[in-house]
């Protein structure tokens, strides 16, 4: 009789099932751990909140006046949000000739309607935001042409070493055929 | 040839042996010339009053090397001993040629040939003139353990001019017992080709006085018409004495020493001790000779009825391969246990059929070589014969030289060796001698020698080996009888210089002679020789006879470095520096200038040097690597530039941004007066 010949053994439903599952479970990312950002939105909820009744017109002119800042965390919220961490700095400093002329008056309340109601105040402030959101579009362009300078300017190198190497001992020291 | 005919000094029709003797070439003396040796005339230049004559050996045999040795530290009168001998420009074959230097016997030769018929000598003249004068040359060659094996009229000459004093001609320029008739040889060397008898024992000498003496008797060869096999059959039949007497009257007083050495078995034949008794006048009854076994029935092989293993073995031999249907069939097993009776000899037949050594090789090879085996268990102490060869083991050696110097087909004697028959025929000797297990390591060396096919090793160096004075045998200096290390390298010189030579210089006989000579050579250098690789081939080459000059010299060979130094590229190729190439290229020509091989073969091959490279090629092929590796990463890199630099621009531009925001803060906190 002639033998046949051997057929693989097909997998059951259910083991395929399974190992989608498994290949899922491998791909997705490990849950969060919830503590972390609960206490922190906890400490800034306090903070939110300790500044609203002690220094309310403070807290306002914050509020508004980061506009930029937030809107860049809530719209790039990575692991390292660096496009809010570049606005906020540049942000805050557009924002704190405000601050301190509010500190230093007294009348609070009206002062902070009276800058808000003020477009050159919006101006400045969103201006120094501008600032910031120009210098993280355009970082990574300067950092990309120094790396590519780099990287000529290393393998340029390698490649003379090569060539040196190859004049001394010919082309099989690279595993190449000698044609002298 | 290159080198000067004659020595400053000599006569013109001379040539100069040692700065000593001349050896007139147009003075022959024909009474002294012998089969294989012409003789001449001789000027000693330290004459001391004792007229000389020179053997010219013929080229194309090996003389006796060891013997010579022997002879030369004898000097005994009652033998022809060389006083000294050596290769000399010999003009009338426009060759180089052994020459020996030996004392001029008075008496010229017995007969100018053994088939001249002469007036038989009286019982006192063979006594007086013959067997008295020649007896103490035996007894001392006997003393040194060695053989003279050219005992017969044609070869006996007298030392004085009245013919009185016999004395034993020349035996050593050619191999033993190669010129000896039939008639003169016992049965089993008689068997023997003349090239393969071996060095034999003195009973074989003691066997051919007796067959001179016979001859001397009746005046004529002994033995008849009867020539070659016939005369064989004829001793086998009858017995040496009967058919070598005939029908003659052998006088009372011989006929007791006649009958002592003409016994075919050798340990049954007179000795010395026997002869030297009967010359002192005591009277011994011959012992009656042993019979062979002899079968009640005959066998019929071939048309012929056999009633002897002998017989049955030399008949099988002649039938060839139709033999071996007997050898495998049942009646020769039936006839050698029931009819024949000789367990001996059907324990060798049973031996040889079933010989464990013998074992691979096409069908005729195996055939033959049973063939052989059942002879050699039949007849044990007759040669092996071998697809037409018939040689004692011990001569092997010099049939094989024999062979190689007349072009002969040398198959059949490689194969003898191959097939370990050798070393069958000294297991089926009835009578194990001490030297026999020495006979057997030899015999397993020289077939390990022959399985080695490296250069300087196989068919080429066993024939060195086995004939200590044959001359190299390369075509190429072969004219030039290179017999010492020492002369090889001029010879190739002149070789090189008269433009014989075109590239490889050493070849498989000229490797073969140097590590026979210089047994210091390294083994490394053979296995070079036979690389596939030309450079190490070539570098062998240099070793090799770098080798030799700094064992013998000469210090100066321009031709010979300049066609080895030419040639050096692929050697210096071996270098992976290509700075240390043009190095060496460059100061290559200064030392080929040297003429020095020794000099170029450290020039090209020095050990440091090599070291230094390999290392420092290790070095730049690891620095290549690591080089690849390196331009692989940036690549790498290359592909993941747009990832890193949104990574790094984005830490660059908080970076930036927070210097900027705090120098900004910093200024307004300053202008309200906060710092």
């Amino acid at each position: 009789m002639a033998k046949f010949p051997a057929i693989p053994q097909q997998p059951s439903l259910a083991d395929a099932e399974s190992r989608r599952r498994a290949i899922r479970r491998s791909l997705r990312p490990p849950p969060k751990k919830g503590g972390g950002s609960g206490l922190q939105l906890f400490v800034l909820g306090l903070i939110f909140i300790g500044m609203a009744v002690f220094a309310a017109p403070t807290c306002v002119l914050l509020v508004f006046g980061m506009v930029p800042s937030i809107v860049a965390y809530v719209v790039n919220r990575g692991k390292r949000p660096m496009q809010a961490f570049t606005i906020a700095p540049l942000n805050l400093a557009g924002l704190m000739p405000y601050l301190l002329e509010l500190w230093t008056g007294h009348d609070q309340m009206p002062t902070v309607v009276h800058l808000l109601t003020n477009v050159y105040v919006w101006l400045v402030i969103y201006l120094a935001a501008g600032a910031g959101w120009l210098i993280f579009l355009g970082m990574p362009q300067v950092v990309s042409f120094v790396l590519q300078r780099s990287l000529d300017s290393r393998k340029g190198k390698l490649k003379e070493l090569q060539s040196k190497l190859r004049a001394d001992w010919g082309a099989q020291v690279g595993g190449g055929e000698d044609l002298i | 040839m290159a080198k000067p005919l004659a020595s400053a000094g000599s006569r013109s029709t001379s040539v100069r042996l040692h700065d000593r003797f001349d050896i007139l070439h147009d003075v022959p003396i024909a009474e002294l010339r012998s089969p294989t040796a012409q003789a001449f005339d001789v000027d000693d230049q330290r004459s001391v009053g004792t007229s000389l004559f020179a053997l010219i050996a013929d080229p194309t045999l090996p003389p006796r090397g060891q013997e010579l040795g022997i002879l030369r530290m004898m000097r005994h009168e009652s033998i022809l001993t060389p006083i000294d001998f050596g290769p000399v420009d010999w003009v009338p074959d426009d060759r180089r040629c052994l020459a020996l230097i030996c004392e001029r016997p008075a008496g010229g030769r017995l007969i100018a040939g053994n088939d001249q018929v002469i007036t038989p000598w009286s019982d006192d003249e063979i006594i007086r003139r013959l067997i008295e004068p020649i007896f103490p040359g035996l007894k001392a060659l006997s003393t040194e353990n060695t053989t003279h094996r050219s005992i017969r009229p044609s070869n006996i000459l007298f030392r004085d001019a009245g013919r009185r004093q016999a004395m034993l001609g020349d035996c050593f320029t050619a191999p033993t017992a190669y010129d000896q008739p039939i008639a003169y040889e016992t049965i089993e060397n008689a068997m023997a080709m003349p090239s393969g008898r071996g060095v034999g024992t003195v009973a074989d000498d003691l066997y051919a006085l007796g067959v001179t003496v016979l001859h001397l008797l009746i005046g004529r060869q002994p033995g008849g018409e009867l020539k070659g096999d016939a005369l064989i059959e004829e001793k086998i039949r009858r017995g040496s004495y009967a058919a070598l007497c005939g029908e003659h009257r052998i006088p009372t007083i011989l006929y007791e020493l006649l009958r002592g050495l003409l016994v075919d078995e050798p340990a049954e034949r007179w000795g010395i001790r026997e002869i030297d008794l009967w010359l002192q006048g005591r009277r011994m009854s011959p012992k009656a000779p042993p019979t062979p076994p002899r079968a009640s029935r005959p066998i019929e092989l071939n048309g012929e009825h056999l009633f002897t293993a002998r017989g049955v073995a030399r008949a099988l031999v002649r039938m060839g391969e139709a033999a071996n249907h007997v050898i495998r069939g049942h009646t020769l097993e039936v006839w050698l246990q029931r009819t024949l009776a000789h367990k001996a000899t059907s324990d060798n037949f049973a031996v040889a059929l079933a010989d464990v050594d013998d074992t691979g090789g096409a069908p005729g090879i195996h055939d033959a070589r049973l063939l052989a085996r059942t002879a050699m268990a039949l007849d044990p102490p007759a040669p092996i014969r071998y697809r037409g060869q018939s040689v004692a083991p011990e001569g092997l050696g010099t049939a094989l030289a024999v062979a190689v110097a007349k072009k002969n087909d040398l198959r059949p004697l490689v194969e003898i060796l191959q097939g370990r028959l050798p070393q069958f025929w000294l297991r089926a000797q009835p009578m194990q001698k001490i030297e026999h297990p020495v006979l057997m390591l030899e015999f397993d060396r020289l077939r390990r020698l022959l399985d080695d096919h490296r250069p300087g090793l196989g068919m080429e160096r066993l024939i060195y080996d086995a004939n200590p004075l044959l001359h190299c045998l390369s075509p190429l200096i072969e004219r030039d009888y290179v017999d010492h290390l020492n002369d090889l390298l001029p010879a190739l010189e002149r070789a090189v210089a008269g433009g014989k030579v075109d590239s490889m210089v050493v070849d498989r006989h000229i490797s073969a002679f140097a590590a026979n000579r210089a047994k210091a050579l390294d083994d490394q250098v053979l296995t070079a020789l036979g690389e596939p690789d030309p450079a190490t081939r070539l570098l062998g080459q240099i070793y090799l006879l770098a080798f030799v000059q700094a064992q013998c010299g000469p210090s100066h060979l321009p031709a010979l470095t300049q066609m080895l130094g030419k040639q050096a590229k692929p050697v210096i190729e071996r270098y992976r520096s290509r700075q240390t190439r043009a190095r060496l290229e460059g100061q290559l020509a200064s030392v080929i200038a040297e003429g020095s091989l020794t000099r170029l073969v450290h020039f090209l091959d020095d050990l440091a040097e090599r070291q230094s490279d390999a290392q420092r090629y290790a070095q730049a092929g690891h620095q290549y690597s690591r080089a690849e590796a390196g331009l692989e990463k940036i690549e790498f890199e290359r592909s993941q530039i747009e990832e890193t630099s949104r990574d790094m621009g984005g830490l660059a531009a908080a970076g930036v941004s927070l210097v900027l925001g705090g120098i900004a803060i910093a200024m307004s906190l300053y202008r309200y007066g906060f710092l």
